[in-house]
């Protein structure tokens, strides 16, 4: 049988992908995330700095999860990764661990929390 | 109601627009036929009657193959030699037809292929399929009813309670819920708005879910 619904979401995928590059990192990796805000009819960007804790559906569905610890609050926010909202990533260090999900870094605070870099 | 088409549920994802991620349902239309119009002065009302989805023409009965090829400009001697010849590569069925009404039959004739050129992106639209079954159902999956104690000796979780009066009337009044069947009824939901089209795939994609499993049939009429 033919795989209708998966050449619809290649459809997408390729659509997306000639306008923007998709980015590219694996989790642990400490990253800074762009997100155009619209207030208005005026635009901006706004980042959102921290460590990728998951990686999470294929093609147009997947999402990734960054999470970072402000004024002692965990905060964790979800984004599209074809979305139109993530305009950039930029990955500030490359993380080095064994897990694909690092939901472990979620009971950890201070020292424990950190992560090893990866050297190439 | 302008058109209406027989379309199939393929499943559903999501897709980006203005900034927003949407999920949409995906529906494919394959052409549809005009099998037979429907007018006010034969038969009290205007309509279509569309048929959809090919199959090889030994799957349906014969009263649908022989309707549906005449439909389409073969005489019933023709369709006779064809299905003699056992393998034919002419004929062929239509697993669905339905009837819609339609305000103006003026613009079709028997044997057109109506597909998806006819709806538009942000068209609002009526889709009718059948739900899931679910077989038979309690009263709280069914009609919401809220639960019963969990603990301190309760016998009355799931139960439906009290099913009416003592003496007076004497009789469960018709039409209490109860449990029994569920799903595979007809649900028709109104205004859902077309996200997107891709003609070459024949594929349109609805805002929001539709009822029914993976490759039932919807109906969608605008």
């Amino acid at each position: 049988m033919e795989d209708l619904m998966g050449e619809i979401k290649k459809h997408y995928e390729e659509k997306i992908r000639k306008e923007k590059t998709i980015p590219k990192f694996s989790v642990g990796d400490t990253v800074k995330v762009w997100i155009r805000v619209i207030e208005g009819n005026k635009s901006r960007l706004q980042g959102f700095q921290g460590v990728v804790i998951r990686k999470k559906g294929k093609g147009i569905e997947a999402t990734f999860t960054v999470r970072r610890v402000s004024m002692d609050v965990g905060v964790e926010r979800i984004f599209p990764l074809y979305g139109p909202t993530v305009e950039k990533v930029d990955v500030i260090k490359k993380g080095k661990v064994r897990r694909a999900k690092i939901y472990y870094i979620r009971e950890r605070r201070g020292k424990s929390a950190r992560i090893k870099e990866r050297k190439k | 109601m302008k058109v209406g088409l027989i379309g199939k549920k393929i499943g559903m994802t999501q897709v980006f627009k203005d900034g927003k991620r949407i999920p949409v349902t995906v529906v494919k239309v394959e052409p549809n036929y005009v099998l037979q119009i429907k007018n006010e002065r034969n038969d009290g009302y205007n309509a279509l009657q569309m048929g959809a989805l090919k199959n090889k023409w030994y799957r349906g009965t014969k009263p649908i193959l022989v309707h549906v090829m005449t439909a389409l400009g073969m005489s019933k001697e023709e369709i006779e030699k064809e299905i003699k010849k056992r393998k034919s590569d002419k004929l062929f069925t239509l697993q669905v037809l339905k009837e819609f009404k339609i305000e103006d039959t003026k613009n079709y004739k028997v044997g057109d292929i109506i597909d998806i050129s006819k709806m538009a992106v942000d068209d609002k639209v009526t889709i009718i399929g059948n739900t899931k079954g679910r077989g038979f159902q309690g009263v709280v999956k069914r009609y919401n009813f809220h639960l019963g104690p969990k603990s301190h000796g309760s016998h009355s979780y799931r139960e439906p309670g009290s099913v009416g009066m003592c003496a007076d009337p004497g009789r469960v009044l018709k039409g209490k819920k109860m449990p029994g069947h569920m799903g595979t009824n007809q649900i028709t939901i109104k205004g859902v708005i077309i996200v997107d089209i891709i003609p070459e795939k024949g594929v349109l994609m609805v805002k929001g879910s539709l009822p029914g499993a993976t490759n039932s049939v919807v109906y969608i009429q605008k």
